[in-house]
């Protein structure tokens, strides 16, 4: 096949992205009509996945978002709350708000880890993260975040779309939708979940619901094949596959027609031509031979506890690095356990189990990215659905609060070695510049150049946005920007 | 002998008194209530009805004969070890003395403790002065054979129970630790013991007539006897440790086969008392007005009483107690340690902030009046549940019984074929709006195909159906379709979803470990029969539900095929992952577990409600009080039974009928004597120089083993046992049992008052050893009439909906709850679930008449898209056709047909699977039942919970944690990468264009790709499709003869090509 010219990977790109460029459909005209207006996000976002222009000059460019799903104790791990070693054990004063039976003696209880201080910064959390308190001077402490719900389905899909109802789109498919990716050879919105299993409300989390359906997110398997069928076991040669692709979207696009309103032909139209470029890439992108071993080693990778999550968090930063636009990263599930930061039983031992695989993971994504030169227009954030009450339950543990929790963000113009807002002295309720999920979202979208009352999609009439500030009155929130 | 009066004082409030009077009369007879199965004696060591006044000291006992008749008599041959008698040890009666060493045993216990049977035990008894060895165990149960390997004694306060991981149990007396230093025998005086095994891990410790402790057995330590139990006195069994044995003096020792009440037991106790001069606490129970009730009116009502209900408790009642809160009921009759009002006092929880806590002395008189079974004056009423339930949940929609609507009057009438059309046409006409025109004939006939069978059609019956004219052909072609064999498989499908259907057993949680559950898919033909069969749905349910219970099948000699069909319906309810069959894993919370997962996909499937919430407290949005959840349980405990736990691979039965029996006899009667002839012929050889001769011989056996055949296995869910209790479990948890349970069904699905209950019609009854309690709810369930019958009939008929119309009536059709969404066609739905019942249940006759509407035969698009968009723009009021796209198994199906490859047998055991280590999941060719059984139809492919075929899990083949009542599409990149790449679509794609070459009208490209598209699309190519599509293959043909193939392999290549491309076209994977 010597004398056939080899396609070059950008004639290949060119034809397998026949008809991006040229699309318009009436569904197309019908957003531009609903959102006609010089102040409105007209052609901002597209039924494509590459990459859109921002509202406005952009911070951050991607997001790793490090899902802590259960729900870490803010007293526990980052909110150090004097008040609670004074009066540990005794009634607390205030009646708190309880979920699930077994915190109705309403007494307090400490926290069982020490804190300390961490970095240059000296911000105190406790003792057993030292890994994440060696990146303290990269970390944006927010102690002041509310929830809604104290269910963790609720709370979930609330921190993942706004929400706690499900059927509005996630986070990372409002930002794909908007962005598009810079990677045209990967998803937009990839999420790497113990291949063990779901996490608690499982594929609910990356749902576009509403949105088209090629902003949902993907999983890769981090382990054995991470994309099923990434290539035939006999490739065609390239100029056949690409023949064969294009004169499919012909037979596609005429299909289409007949179904202007079904946003899910074009997903699996550009599905195609993403699944051809992925090819290409992604079994590069997957194959980790390349990472030096002392790299590795910073994720864990070459230690039981560590190397599951390990594997996800350097493929985030891969994938971030290669311009994938939003990662999610899920926590494993220890023997089982969906939501591993559920401390209902034992706040200690709860913890010491999650921190086993998460803290150092998690300190080198960040340590990774700065290194880099990644983590300043890449946003991670650290964070679960909800806190957990000052008092407690079941003797060692406690339940859900959906008052306070604290969460952490690095890179992407965030302040850095800084803390923001404060709960009250037991630290049950966000008391001082409380930021709300929406609040969160809205902020994010900021950094990204997205107004979030400007990024909309029509639906049943009505222009949706993300945070939906009419109702939530969602702000940004300036204090923690850089 | 002796002669028993047996005394039956059952109400609570008379106990007191009963006791009374037994004491006051002081008299010396036994009283020997029910259930008694030991009785030794040690004034009657021979059982002659006389004292045995002659005993001299030290005597040797050579055997204790039981006075309870069951004939468990005590012996020792070894001189050494036999203990002695001794007269006048206790209030001057006789005493059997052991000495160490000295053990008496009974090889097997008649008429004695079965799985988790309570056991209640009385001693009298002495220990030695002075004696300090460190295991000083007075009794041991063991099984008759039991494994004696793992030793692991549970440590209780004083007086203790061992119980032992294998069905074992050990009682013993010391202080402090067994072992330590700081176990020393006890006083040398005289006591009344009595050792309770309440089930379900609690026990219960009285020491000379007063409660002296009480818990639950630690973890997964004893679980009942497993098998027949032998009893050794005195030392354990088979035990060479001097240290282990009682030194001391045993009077008399009395053991029931369940727990005795308090009046009972009161009565052994003064009858003991007498007897042995022995001072024992023998009390009246508290009284509530006079004792309790004040305690609670100073501690408690503040905020539980008139005023404030907190947690919607009110502590003015017995019967609001027992009724409860939002958590429960408080109190449970008979067990303070199941009781939440004594767990919240002791645990200093309530009252609130430590503030005007209750004394010992106030803890303890209400502890004991929840002991005597809670007696009040007052008259107490059944809780009623009812009351938690407002008017407004009563008038919720799904809780109401079924209406007839008639179709409204619509100005459409020319496109009203059906009452359907009426129903829908009547809310799109307000708006402006009407049904899209008919579809093509074309359209239709891949819809109905698709639909009816989830298969399309073969170009043959494209061209038959389009080539007849009449106005029948379409209901022709239904008619025709409905009788196929495949429209059993296509529904089938859906219906096992609904009830979480898998072949494997337990929660499937490995990639690599696949556990097929044998005979398991005998459960999934029925279904399939059912469905091609048209069973009537009520039959269906009744005998999914309860099949077991309406044949006596237990007294049969063979299973009747009757029987055999009725036993393999009930696997409907074993789909609760279940990992029990590990011993690790065989643990009380695992097995509540397993039976709230089946009570919550069962009520899920047919209610479309979420009970699950109730589990732990009342549901926050549904009108379920957990005390419902656990009465719902309740059905199904008799099969799952926490106490007498049947293990996930358990529930597998030799089902036989007779002619079974004489097939696989008859067969095995062909190979059995050559095995033996052949074992015959290895015997004359020499073990050593005939070494080669032997291990050829066993080969052979071997072979011919593998052709014997075994009786199939049916899994079915039958009850074992006798019920056992059933507690409502304490904020779900499972060590923390409360008040007992009666079954019943959810209280907002039964009509309360009593004149508008309609009972059911069917006058079956239980039939053999069964408690009959799935039966009611089966009977509750298919009557149209009551609110569960309305509620059911009409969940069903909207799943139906929703599989023909892409969405349901209501949309969540696993949530008919105020949580849910509601019906965007009421009226129609109960039209639907009406027209079913009226139909006799009959699910064909129903689906005809939905794919005969108009509103089914609709185009994808309406004239006026404008307006649809302006007034429906979501399309749920069903103006235009949805485009839906195929499940995992129709893609593949479809893919199978269209290549001709397709094996269309019907029913057997699954197709097995290989996890590869790649991460993907395909057939396992190396064990496949038939050369084309990878080619079947894709539910015949095991199914896993987790695992599935990768080609089905990349296209949203649901995970079965539980059931799943909606398919739920998506449209990722995987998907594109699997039709574009996976061997299995490849190889299909090289069979399709075989084929193509092989039909197609002449060997030219056009006719190639004109009959590709009829066979893969169902339809002829436009010009334009034609023109590009042949381009394409001339293309390749070219591209391929360049590279050195000759025209026929380059034009095969070619063709492949344009075949797979097709297999990838977005038309392939929807539906119109």
């Amino acid at each position: 096949m010597a004398w056939i010219p080899q396609l070059s990977r950008r004639e290949m790109l060119q034809m397998s992205g026949l008809g991006l460029g040229t699309l318009a459909t009436t569904y197309l005209r019908g957003l531009d009509l609903a959102h006609g207006g010089p102040n409105h996000a007209v052609n901002l976002a597209g039924m494509n996945s590459h990459p859109h222009p921002a509202q406005f000059p952009a911070k951050a460019k991607s997001v790793i978002m490090l899902v802590q799903n259960g729900g870490p104790g803010q007293m526990d791990l980052f909110d150090e709350k004097p008040m609670l070693k004074k009066f540990d054990g005794t009634v607390h004063t205030e009646k708190v708000e309880q979920f699930q039976p077994g915190s109705e003696s309403n007494k307090l209880l400490n926290s069982p880890f020490p804190f300390r201080e961490y970095g240059q910064c000296g911000m105190r959390m406790a003792n057993i993260l030292p890994h994440i308190g060696t990146v303290a001077d990269e970390l944006c402490l927010v102690r002041s975040m509310a929830s809604f719900h104290n269910n963790h389905t609720e709370a979930l899909v609330a921190l993942n779309t706004g929400k706690i109802f499900p059927g509005r789109p996630a986070l990372g498919s409002w930002i794909t939708y908007a962005l598009g990716s810079a990677n045209q050879n990967l998803p937009a919105y990839i999420v790497l979940r113990d291949p063990n299993g779901y996490n608690t409300s499982g594929t609910l989390l990356w749902q576009n619901s509403w949105l088209p359906a090629m902003f949902r997110g993907t999983e890769i398997s981090t382990s054995g094949t991470p994309v099923l069928n990434l290539k035939s076991e006999s490739p065609p040669p390239p100029e056949v596959q690409a023949d064969n692709l294009r004169v499919l979207t012909q037979l596609n696009r005429a299909h289409q027609e007949k179904f202007p309103h079904e946003s899910v032909l074009e997903a699996r139209i550009q599905n195609y031509e993403l699944a051809a470029r992925m090819q290409m890439a992604a079994g590069e992108l997957l194959d980790l031979s390349s990472e030096s071993a002392a790299t590795r080693k910073m994720y864990g990778l070459d230690n039981k506890p560590t190397e599951r999550y390990g594997l996800r968090c350097l493929m985030a930063r891969r994938m971030v690095e290669a311009g994938v636009r939003f990662v999610q990263v899920f926590p494993d599930l220890l023997g089982g356990n969906t939501q591993v930061w559920d401390s209902h039983a034992n706040v200690k031992s709860e913890n010491e189990a999650c921190f086993a695989f998460a803290d150092k993971p998690s300190a080198a994504l960040i340590t990774d990215l700065k290194q880099r030169g990644l983590l300043e227009d890449t946003i991670v954030i650290w964070s679960g659905e909800f806190g957990r009450l000052p008092i407690s339950q079941n003797g060692t543990g406690r339940d859900h609060n959906r008052n306070a929790f604290s969460l952490l963000l690095a890179g992407g113009g965030f302040k850095s070695g800084h803390i923001h807002g404060a709960t009250d002295e037991f630290g049950y309720r966000a008391v001082e510049d409380r930021v709300t999920v929406n609040d969160l979202h809205a902020t994010l979208l900021h950094q990204l150049g997205l107004d979030h009352n400007r990024l909309t999609f029509m639906h049943h009439g009505r222009p949706e946005t993300l945070t939906d500030a009419v109702v939530t009155n969602a702000h940004v929130v300036k204090k923690i920007i850089a | 002998m002796f002669f028993v009066i047996a005394r039956h004082i059952t109400s609570a409030v008379t106990a007191m008194l009963a006791a009374t009077v037994l004491i006051a009369s002081a008299c010396a007879t036994a009283p020997l209530p029910e259930g008694l199965v030991l009785w030794l004696d040690a004034s009657d060591v021979n059982n002659d009805g006389k004292p045995d006044a002659h005993n001299s000291n030290g005597q040797p006992l050579v055997s204790w004969l039981d006075k309870s008749g069951k004939g468990n008599h005590f012996t020792q041959s070894e001189i050494a070890q036999q203990p002695t008698c001794e007269a006048g040890q206790f209030g001057g009666k006789p005493a059997v003395r052991f000495h160490g060493n000295d053990q008496l045993t009974c090889g097997k216990i008649e008429g004695f403790l079965y799985r988790d049977q309570p056991i209640h035990i009385v001693l009298v008894m002495r220990t030695k002065s002075g004696s300090t060895h460190s295991h000083p165990r007075l009794m041991e149960f063991q099984p008759v054979d039991g494994d004696l390997s793992k030793p692991n004694t549970v440590k209780q306060r004083g007086f203790w129970i061992g119980p032992q991981g294998d069905g074992r149990m050990r009682i013993g007396t010391h202080f402090g630790d067994e072992g330590s230093a700081l176990s020393v025998s006890w006083d040398a005086r005289p006591h009344v013991i009595e050792i309770i095994y309440a089930g379900a891990q609690n026990w219960i410790h009285y020491l000379d007539g007063a409660r002296d402790g009480a818990g639950l057995l630690g973890g997964r330590d004893f679980h009942g006897f497993k098998k027949d139990v032998r009893l050794a006195i005195g030392q354990q069994f088979d035990w060479v440790d001097p240290n282990s044995y009682f030194e001391g003096d045993l009077a008399e020792v009395l053991i029931y086969n369940r727990m005795l009440t308090p009046d009972e037991q009161n009565s052994i106790k003064s009858y003991l008392a007498k007897k042995y001069a022995i001072d024992l606490s023998i009390e009246a129970a508290p009284n509530f007005e006079r004792d309790v009730r004040p305690i609670l009116a100073q501690h408690c009502h503040e905020c539980h009483g008139s005023d404030l209900q907190e947690s919607g408790l009110d502590l003015r009642t017995v019967t609001a107690m027992l009724r409860g809160g939002d958590s429960g009921p408080v109190i449970s009759r008979g067990h303070p340690e199941f009781s939440d009002l004594v767990d919240q006092i002791i645990e200093g929880r309530m009252p609130p902030n430590g503030a005007d806590s209750l004394d010992k002395g106030q803890l303890s008189v209400i502890r004991r009046w929840i002991e005597a079974g809670a007696p009040a004056d007052e008259e107490i009423a059944p809780v009623d549940l009812d009351a938690l339930i407002s008017e407004e949940d009563r008038s919720f929609w799904a809780f109401q019984k079924l209406a007839r609507h008639e179709p409204p009057k619509v100005a459409g009438t020319n496109r009203v074929r059906t009452p359907i059309d009426a129903f829908v046409l009547a809310k799109l006409e307000p708006l402006g709006l009407t049904l899209a025109p008919e579809a093509s004939r074309v359209t239709l006939l891949r819809r109905v195909c698709f639909d009816l069978l989830g298969l399309p059609p073969s170009p043959q019956e494209m061209l038959q159906f389009l080539a007849n004219e009449s106005d029948q052909a379409y209901e022709q072609l239904v008619d025709r379709l409905l009788a196929s064999e495949h429209f059993g498989e296509r529904w089938g499908r859906s219906w096992l979803d609904w009830c979480g259907y898998v072949d494997v057993f337990g929660r499937d949680t490995d990639f690599l470990i696949i556990k097929p559950l044998r005979g398991r898919w005998r459960y999934r033909d029925y279904v399939i029969r059912a469905f091609n069969h048209d069973k009537p749905w009520n039959r269906f349910l009744m005998e999914q539900l309860a099949g077991d219970e309406l044949l006596d099948w237990r007294n049969a000699e063979h299973l009747t095929p009757e029987m055999v069909e009725l036993l393999t319906a009930t696997g409907f309810l074993l789909c609760a992952d279940d990992d029990s069959d590990q011993n690790e894993l065989n643990t009380p919370d695992i097995r509540h577990y397993v039976l709230q997962q089946t009570g919550e996909i069962v009520a899920n499937n047919l209610f479309a409600l979420t009970v699950g919430c109730a589990k732990c407290h009342n549901h926050k949005y549904e009108p379920i009080a957990q005390l419902d959840y656990y009465r719902w349980l309740a059905n199904f405990s008799p099969v799952f039974n926490p106490q007498r736990w049947v293990t996930s691979i358990e529930h597998g039965m030799a089902g036989p009928t007779q002619q079974e029996k004489e097939d696989v006899h008859r067969h095995n009667a062909g190979i059995d004597p050559q095995i033996a002839a052949l074992k015959e012929q290895q015997n004359t050889f020499d073990k050593e120089e005939g070494e080669a001769e032997i291990a050829g011989i066993d080969t052979k056996i071997a072979a011919l083993n593998a052709q014997r055949k075994e009786y199939p296995v049916l899994q079915v869910a039958v009850e074992q046992n006798p019920p056992s209790p059933t507690y409502l479990l304490r904020r779900g948890q499972v060590g923390k049992p409360g008040v007992e349970v009666q079954p019943a069904s959810l209280t907002i699905l039964t009509q309360t008052r009593a004149a508008d209950r309609v009972e059911s019609q069917s006058k079956l009854q239980p039939q053999g050893a069964t408690s009959g309690r799935r039966l009611a709810v089966a009977k509750q369930v298919t009557n149209p009439d009551s609110i569960a019958g309305a509620l059911v009939a009409r969940v069903f008929v909207n799943r139906l909906w929703q599989e023909s119309l892409g969405k349901g009536i209501v949309e969540t059709s696993d949530n008919f709850g105020i949580s849910g969404a509601r019906p965007t066609h009421p009226e129609l739905l109960d039209w639907l679930a009406t027209e079913f019942i009226r139909g006799g249940w009959k699910v064909k006759p129903l689906v005809k008449t939905i794919v005969m509407s108009s509103v089914y035969r609709q185009a994808p698009f309406g004239q006026d898209v404008d307006s649809g968009i302006q007034g429906d723009p979501a399309n749920n009021l069903l103006w235009h056709s949805r485009l839906r796209q195929l499940s995992s198994e129709h893609i593949r199906d479809r893919i199978l047909t269209v290549s001709g490859q397709l094996d269309r047998t019907l029913g057997g055991p699954p197709i097995p699977l290989l996890a590869r280590p790649d991460g993907k999941i395909v057939i396992n060719m190396d064990s496949l039942p038939t050369s084309t059984s990878h080619l079947r139809r894709s539910l015949y492919v095991l199914n896993r919970r987790n695992y599935h075929l990768s080609m089905l899990t990349t296209f949203d083949q649901p995970f079965l944690t539980s059931n799943c009542t909606c398919r739920k599409p998506s449209a990722v990149v995987t998907q594109s990468l699997t039709m574009m790449n996976d061997e299995f679509v490849l190889e299909q794609a090289r069979h399709f264009a075989q084929r193509v070459a092989r039909e197609a009208a002449d060997a030219s490209s056009a006719a190639r790709v004109d009959w590709a598209f009829q066979l893969a699309l169902c339809r002829t190519p436009s010009e334009t499709e034609s023109r590009l599509c042949v381009e394409l293959i001339e293309r390749h043909t070219v591209r391929y003869q360049h590279l050195d193939m000759n025209t026929d392999e380059a034009a095969e290549k070619a063709l492949v090509h344009f075949c797979h491309t097709l297999f990838n076209t977005n038309e392939f994977l929807y539906v119109q």
